[in-house]
């Protein structure tokens, strides 16, 4: 069975570690750096005090990073399939390019990858962004037809209809939601 | 009484009377009548030749020999009784009490190895072929039968040699009920153990292992309870009971694990584990490569974790059985190994060579394993095979995705030896896993890695993992060069903070000395003496960050403590000053929680050292600094903390000197000066030094109840300070503490205030009337004073609840608060003030209960009375659903409940549930955004714990999904709180209802959550992202 994979022993990647530094705040009064847990009234206006922000880049990523590889139990974010770098948002435009790196450039799995990512992102983002999911440049060796599958709404909507396709795909996309 | 026991048996044979048969027992035991004289009487019905009357005659004399004292059977009663039934064991009628009376019979001291011998022979003569097919629990009493004459006689048994063997199993073949399994696999495993079984072994294993693997699933309702794993538990003691199992076991052990999956394979895995040590090195080094092979397979491929940490079980099992522990080898190189650790080692190898890629870690992962299961033989082959080329591959990496990973594997053989040579561990001196080239090459890479900015990480843990290793360095000649290098990492704060955590972590390793003499003296002295609008605050927090982990103990904590008394007295007055006073007590503050919590002894005293120092520095040197609240919050609550501390004798002399500047203005004794200090007292009329009572009620607060204080009148003093706080200077931070220390002071000793509590109540009416400052402020005392009563279930905390409620009904100008007022005296936050362990107060248990139990029915009756009053015909308040009160008192007291509920406790709320739920619901209709977002909360909370609520929540599904949907998708009207408790509501009820009902509402949900998608606000967006997406899954 192992031998079935079409990359059976892929690059592991380390996975950025996003910790805000808690010793650069600008108010010298400021004691969150000692781990002080804040009351419970401050947390619930804390989450009031929260301002508008646009959507950008990196929380398109943290929405696709965690979708678990077809082929093996890592993350897509592990497998450098997705990146900050290959993602690019304009909120007031209202689009979204999503670039993504398949781990060898025959793998058979790419359409797939790219469809898990659609979907994800059609179900997740405000109907009013045009999303546009590509192979990244070089990195395969049929990049334009998977490009030209992935993005074309007719056919992305026939695979959604096929029962079995659609099964998979929620297996790649139920690790992406963390709880 | 006498009783006629022939009749009292005819009556029992005839008519099954209970009452007779327990007649019987009784004339027994008290000696009326003999077994004997019982056997004369029963004799006609024990021969009988209807089968119900023998039955019933036997019944009656295995009755009597269990319910009568041990002592009455005596010596030959014993053997005639066993001669008698075993006699009766043919005859399958009487097998149930024939058994039980044996069972009984074989407990007795009076029952010989004769009779044990006996009895087995004749137990196994009753299952002749043809094998009779007793029911479950006729079975079931025989193997207990079997059970108590292997526990009790077991030399006998022994003396019945191979027939004993050959008997007991032909008994148990074919058993299948998992109640009688149990007590078989029990048995089997005595039996392997203790008997010789070695020319029985092919039969027994045949019995054995034909239950392996278990699948059995119990049914649901299972009055037994016995679960699968008590199951596989037992059969796997039996399959690790005997090594003759071995030749036949292990193909087959290795068979059902190649074959299953899941939880069998597990089980397959752990019961290799167990058996290959019993089967010991012969036989398992004959089939170690197919073993290997197998096992390896779940390690290399794994699918998940825990499977993969089982095999990893088994393959130690496997080493530890072959390379069994001797001399420490000289060996370096691992293919030069005997044996299968040759193999595995090329297995590792090749997989290493390509350290970043996914195969690699569970090759590592295996090399860990190998070495932790036989350091003495493999280790030091192992560490150097596999860290040389490691090493090497570093230092010209092929791939420049490569050091990282190597570093990563690195540490992870470090980790495995620091396991192994950690202090109470082997010796690291005699073992020798590294040699001095290899440990040269290991800390000039880790060292350098260590400045490179990627590799800091890997590289650091991977050195901490050499400081764990007992032996590894020597810390009287490196430790104070290793301590330097790791301080510059946690006093750097662009250093990201689990390099931090690691480089405390060794630093810990280094011990008290180096910490004592080197690190703590040069992080404190990192700090600054002063502070102004150029200082780059970072390094500050960062070194502050880590004194919080390092100066915890007697001697570390004081070099810090000393460092906070000199800036003490050198700082500035400015806001930034200020603030750095602010977080050096912030920090000494985390110390002393941390010591507190490790119950360490030496806080109290610095009570007499640093707390005169802290004072003075707002009495003397920066009188403007009782101005900055938060500096005096912080201070106040190091006061509370270190004065909490002092037994009472010290507390009632320093309970004095606070009362001295308190209430006179003296200060002197506090700072601990020759000099007066004297100043207005904070308490006076018009007092110009107010602001210092916080500073001296939080010490108060702290002080035991029965440390007398230094007062004529307890109840003066409070009212005093009750009209101080309301007069028209007063601050919040003042009020602040004038509640505290009210509540803190009837909580503690009310029984000496019952003045002060007429006065309350006397000022209550014309204090409710008119909505000013100086009444809202003595509003929260009388709150801050219900707290401290309720908590020690003082009735008069619950009357003044009572006339909080009695505002709502008198249309108070107050009324609209009640319910925020009457929701804080129930929450549970009350700022450790009445905290038993926090501030010695007084708090009974249960004392919520007792309150809920009084205040809630009370509200609810009140809320139900005002809506019907109000002209309504509104039915109890379980029916009334979606139905909020017009009349302004009831959505007051509704309200209130719903602030109530939020606090309640949580096994109250569940008993409560299909009361509280329907208020909850209406509740969310009330217009008042913080309160409904509560309510979410509190419906989540309650869901999640309490799954029958499910029930209530699907009945009210429709109109509770769209008012939380017009919540979550209303960004103009609603708070972003209330849009995430929403989203989150929303969010588990995919988990918990039922999916029909589900399915009636995904697409609503699922449409209009769009809507949330493009929510301005980052957090509610991801709370909605994972509502649709838990929808979508339905």
């Amino acid at each position: 069975m192992e031998a079935d994979k079409i990359n059976a022993n892929p690059i592991i990647h380390d996975t950025a570690q996003t910790s805000s530094n808690v010793y650069h705040s600008s108010d010298p009064w400021d004691v969150d750096f000692l781990g002080v847990s804040p009351s419970p009234l401050s947390k619930e206006s804390e989450i009031d005090d929260a301002h508008a922000e646009e959507i950008d880049g990196d929380e398109v990523f943290h929405l696709l990073k965690d979708i678990n590889d077809p082929e093996h139990p890592l993350t897509l974010e592990q497998l450098a399939v997705v990146s900050k770098a290959q993602i690019s948002i304009d909120d007031s435009a209202s689009e979204a390019t999503i670039l993504f790196t398949p781990t060898i450039p025959h793998c058979s799995m790419s359409t797939l990858i790219g469809l898990c990512l659609r979907v994800r992102l059609i179900r997740s983002l405000p109907p009013r962004f045009k999303v546009d999911v590509r192979v990244r440049e070089g990195t395969h060796q049929q990049e334009a037809a998977i490009n030209k599958q992935l993005n074309d709404k007719e056919r992305v909507a026939a695979a959604l209809e096929n029962s079995h396709l659609i099964d998979v795909v929620q297996q790649c996309l139920s690790t992406a939601t963390a709880r | 009484m006498t009783i006629d026991l022939r009749r009292s048996v005819r009556t029992y044979v005839t008519l099954g009377d209970e009452t007779s048969l327990n007649e019987i027992v009784d004339s027994l035991k008290v000696g009326e009548c003999t077994l004997t004289q019982l056997i004369k009487d029963l004799g006609e019905y024990l021969l009988h030749e209807d089968d119900q009357v023998r039955f019933k005659g036997a019944s009656v004399l295995s009755h009597a020999i269990r319910n009568i004292p041990a002592e009455q059977i005596n010596r030959q009663a014993t053997q005639t009784l066993t001669s008698f039934f075993l006699s009766k064991l043919s005859d399958h009628t009487l097998i149930a009490p024939t058994l039980e009376a044996l069972t009984t019979l074989a407990q007795l001291q009076t029952f010989g190895s004769l009779e044990a011998k006996n009895v087995c022979t004749a137990l196994f003569d009753c299952l002749k072929p043809p094998k009779p097919q007793f029911i479950q629990a006729v079975r079931y009493l025989y193997y207990q039968l079997l059970d108590t004459l292997l526990h009790r006689h077991r030399g006998a048994l022994k003396s019945l040699g191979g027939e004993f063997v050959s008997g007991y199993i032909h008994t148990i073949q074919g058993e299948k009920d998992p109640r009688n399994l149990m007590l078989v696999f029990g048995m089997n495993r005595v039996v392997l153990i203790e008997f010789d079984t070695q020319s029985h072994t092919e039969a027994f294993f045949d019995v054995v292992f034909c239950y392996f693997p278990i699948t059995f699933k119990p049914p649901p309702d299972d009055p037994y309870g016995i679960s699968t794993d008590d199951l596989r538990l037992a059969l796997r003691s039996d399959i690790s009971a005997s090594p003759f199992f071995a030749e036949q076991g292990i193909p087959l052990l290795i068979e059902k694990l190649t074959a299953s999956s899941g939880a069998v394979k597990r089980d397959a895995l752990l019961s290799i584990a167990d058996a290959l040590p019993v089967y010991g090195p012969g036989q398992v080094s004959l089939k170690s490569r197919k073993l290997w092979d197998a096992i390896s397979i779940e390690i290399l491929y794994s699918t998940d974790l825990e499977t993969e940490n089982v095999a990893l079980n088994s393959l130690e099992s496997l080493i530890r059985t072959l390379y069994q522990e001797s001399e420490p080898t000289d060996l370096l190189d691992a293919r030069e190994l005997p044996g299968i650790a040759n193999v595995i080692f090329d297995v590792c190898y090749d997989a290493l060579k390509e350290p970043e890629k996914s195969k690699a870690s569970p090759a590592v992962k295996i090399v860990a394993a190998l070495i932790e299961a036989c350091p003495s033989a493999l280790g030091r082959p192992f560490t150097h095979s596999t860290l040389i080329p490691l090493l090497e591959l570093f230092a010209v990496p092929a791939e420049p995705s490569q050091p990282g990973p190597i570093l990563n594997h690195i540490h992870a053989v470090l980790v495995s030896l620091s396991k192994v040579y950690s202090d109470k561990g082997r010796s690291y001196a005699i073992d020798k896993p590294i040699n001095e080239s290899l440990r040269e090459q290991l800390n000039s890479t880790l060292t350098s890695s260590m400045n490179t900015k990627s590799l800091r990480g890997p590289a650091l843990a991977a050195f901490t993992q050499t400081l764990h290793i007992n032996g590894y360095w020597d810390v009287s000649k490196d430790g104070v060069g290793i301590a330097n290098t790791l301080i510059d990492f946690i006093k750097d704060p662009n250093e990201d903070s689990h390099i931090r955590l690691v480089a405390i972590e060794g630093l810990k390793c280094l011990g008290a000395d180096i910490l004592q003499t080197t690190v703590l003296p040069s992080l404190v002295s990192a700090l600054p003496a002063s502070v102004d609008v150029t200082t780059d605050w970072k390094p500050i927090r960062a070194t502050l960050a880590s004194i919080t982990s390092l100066a915890v103990d007697e001697n570390l904590f004081s070099i810090y403590v000393d460092g906070v008394k000199k800036t003490l007295e050198v700082i500035q007055d400015d806001n930034y000053s200020l603030a750095y006073v602010n977080i050096l007590l912030t920090t000494l503050l985390v110390i002393i929680q941390e010591k507190s919590s490790k119950k360490h002894s030496d806080i109290a005293q610095h009570s007499q050292t640093f707390l005169p120092k802290l004072y003075a520095f707002f009495v003397v040197a920066h009188p403007g600094a009782v101005r900055e609240s938060r500096l005096v919050d912080t201070a106040g609550k190091v006061i509370h903390a270190i004065v909490r501390s002092l037994d009472a004798a010290q507390q009632e002399s320093y309970v004095k000197q606070i009362f001295n500047a308190l209430v006179h203005g003296y200060w002197q004794d506090l700072l601990v000066s020759k000099d007066d200090i004297v100043h207005q007292a904070p308490l006076a009329q018009e007092s110009s030094q107010r602001s210092y009572l916080p500073l001296l009620a939080s010490a108060l607060i702290a002080v035991r109840r029965e440390v007398a204080l230094p007062l004529d009148s307890l109840s003066d003093f409070a009212t005093k300070l009750t009209q101080w706080t309301t007069q028209p200077e007063s601050t919040i931070p003042e009020q602040v503490a004038s509640q505290h220390l009210l509540a803190n002071l009837v909580n503690k000793r009310i029984e000496k205030m019952p003045e002060y509590t007429t006065y309350l109540l006397a000022e209550w009416n014309q204090r409710t009337s008119e909505d000013s400052q100086a009444n809202t402020a003595f509003i929260h005392i009388v709150q801050w004073i219900a707290k401290g009563l309720i908590c020690r279930n003082d009735k008069l905390g619950v009357e003044l609840v009572m006339k909080f409620l009695d505002l709502i009904a008198s249309n108070s100008v107050y009324a609209d608060r009640v319910a925020g007022v009457i929701g804080g005296i129930a929450n549970d936050n009350n700022d450790g003030i009445l905290d038993k362990k926090h501030s010695h107060a007084v708090s009974r248990i249960l004392y919520k209960q007792k309150f809920f139990d009084v205040i809630f029915p009370e509200v609810v009756a009140r809320y139900e009375s005002a809506s019907t009053s109000n002209g309504e015909l509104v039915a109890p308040l379980a029916s009334s659903l979606t139905h909020l009160p017009d009349d302004t008192s009831g959505r007051r007291y509704l309200a209130t409940l719903a602030h109530l509920i939020q606090h309640m406790p949580k096994s109250l709320a569940l008993a409560k549930l299909p009361q509280i739920f329907p208020i909850l619901l209406i509740a969310l209709s009330l217009d008042d955004t913080a309160l409904r977002s509560s309510v979410i909360e509190t419906i989540t909370v309650l869901t999640l714990t309490e799954e029958s609520i499910a029930q209530t929540v699907q009945q009210h599904m429709s109109s509770l999904i769209s008012t939380l949907l017009a919540f979550a998708t209303d960004a103009t009207k609603t708070s972003p709180r209330l849009r995430v408790s929403a989203l989150k509501l929303l969010s588990i009820f995919p988990t918990v209802i039922r999916k029909d009902i589900l399915e009636q509402y995904k697409m609503q949900t699922v449409r209009q959550l769009i809507v949330a998608l493009d929510d301005p606000v980052k957090m509610v967006r991801k709370e909605a992202v994972d509502a649709r997406e838990y929808w979508w899954q339905v």
